[in-house]
């Protein structure tokens, strides 16, 4: 067992939860979103389940690891091999290259990962406003903007699902009065 | 209405399901995701409802979706009507058994990792030590990487 932490923000907020959690297995950041983009991925948590030739036994996709029955499979898988008959049924995500709205969106993500990094938090959020509304779609993105304007949301006791709901119905509202500048390029 | 799951060049894809009319036979898929899975984009002209459809390939080749053309789900989903810019965006389809099997023409290059498949490489660092980790350091163990986040 493995993890990704797909944040931005890099290890100062990833290691406070890996410490909670009591994590023994290597963990890996991800601040650049190279495993987002590369299997063409939106959102977390994913599962890459590999066996011990390096091939997929499961396409990569969304996972719920306190999942009961997915547990059970692999479990079931890491003792006896067979790749369980959920795991084939599972839908593969098509992979693809980026559209340009999509790829502009990747390049001021780098360039807020960049600001970030040198302490220029409100240019970085600049750059990820503009990204989201090239990409609103991608949660990787749009979340993790929300986490740096509002801290206190995400990493002040349990995540505020209530604030994020919230936001989301705020922003659509703002991205769809801004389509005249977004929508029609 | 009578739902369809979809195939996307012989792989199925995790969208909503399509429908198929009982009286006409005529295709309906969820657009916005629909577009996304085959490379297309969806745009709003005018915010009242003109919508466009657009190969991202190439950015002059759009079609102007009639107003007939689309649909409102209950759920808020907007369904567009797949004859109406299936062909424009290379795409070929048939019905089969509740399945709708959608394939691009040759010469695309849309793919899927499934069952089987071995992964692109990547590396990235080890939160503690820096130092770079890669899923072909595992070969001869089965192994799980979990993609989270803190947020």
């Amino acid at each position: 067992m493995l993890s990704i932490a797909q944040d931005v923000q890099g290890s100062e907020v990833v290691l406070p939860w890996l410490e909670r959690a009591g994590v023994t297995f290597p963990s890996m950041v991800d601040q650049h979103n190279q495993s987002g983009k590369l299997f063409s991925l939106k959102y977390v948590p994913v599962a890459i389940i590999l066996d011990e030739e390096g091939r997929l036994v499961r396409p990569v996709a969304n996972v719920n690891i306190g999942n009961d029955e997915f547990r059970a499979d692999l479990e079931a898988w890491v003792r006896t091999s067979d790749i369980p008959a959920a795991w084939r049924e599972t839908p593969v995500q098509v992979q693809r290259d980026l559209t340009a709205d999509e790829a502009e969106a990747d390049v001021r993500f780098q360039l807020a990962c960049m600001l970030l990094w040198r302490n220029k938090k409100k240019e970085a959020l600049d750059q990820l406003e503009e990204a989201v509304a090239l990409d609103p779609e991608n949660w990787l993105i749009r979340k993790q903007k929300w986490a740096i304007e509002a801290p206190e949301a995400f990493y002040d006791g349990p995540v505020d699902d209530d604030w994020q709901a919230d936001q989301r119905e705020c922003e659509d509202e703002l991205l769809q009065k801004s389509k005249g500048r977004w929508g029609s390029g | 209405m009578q739902p369809l799951n979809l195939t996307l060049d012989g792989k199925t894809v995790p969208l909503k399901p399509a429908v198929q009319t009982e009286a006409s036979n005529e295709i309906w898929v969820p657009l916005h995701e629909f577009c996304h899975a085959v490379g297309a984009l969806v745009k709003d002209l005018d915010g009242q409802g003109r919508i466009a459809v657009c190969d991202d390939t190439d950015g002059d080749n759009c079609v102007l979706l009639h107003p007939e053309e689309t649909l409102k789900g209950d759920d808020g989903v907007v369904l567009g009507r797949l004859a109406a810019f299936a062909e424009s965006l290379d795409l070929s389809w048939s019905v089969s058994d509740g399945v709708l099997e959608v394939a691009h023409d040759a010469g695309d290059v849309l793919t899927g990792l499934g069952v089987g498949d071995r992964p692109p490489q990547f590396s990235l660092p080890d939160i503690i030590t820096g130092e770079p980790r890669s899923p072909s350091q595992y070969t001869g163990r089965k192994a799980v990487f979990y993609m989270w986040a803190s947020w």
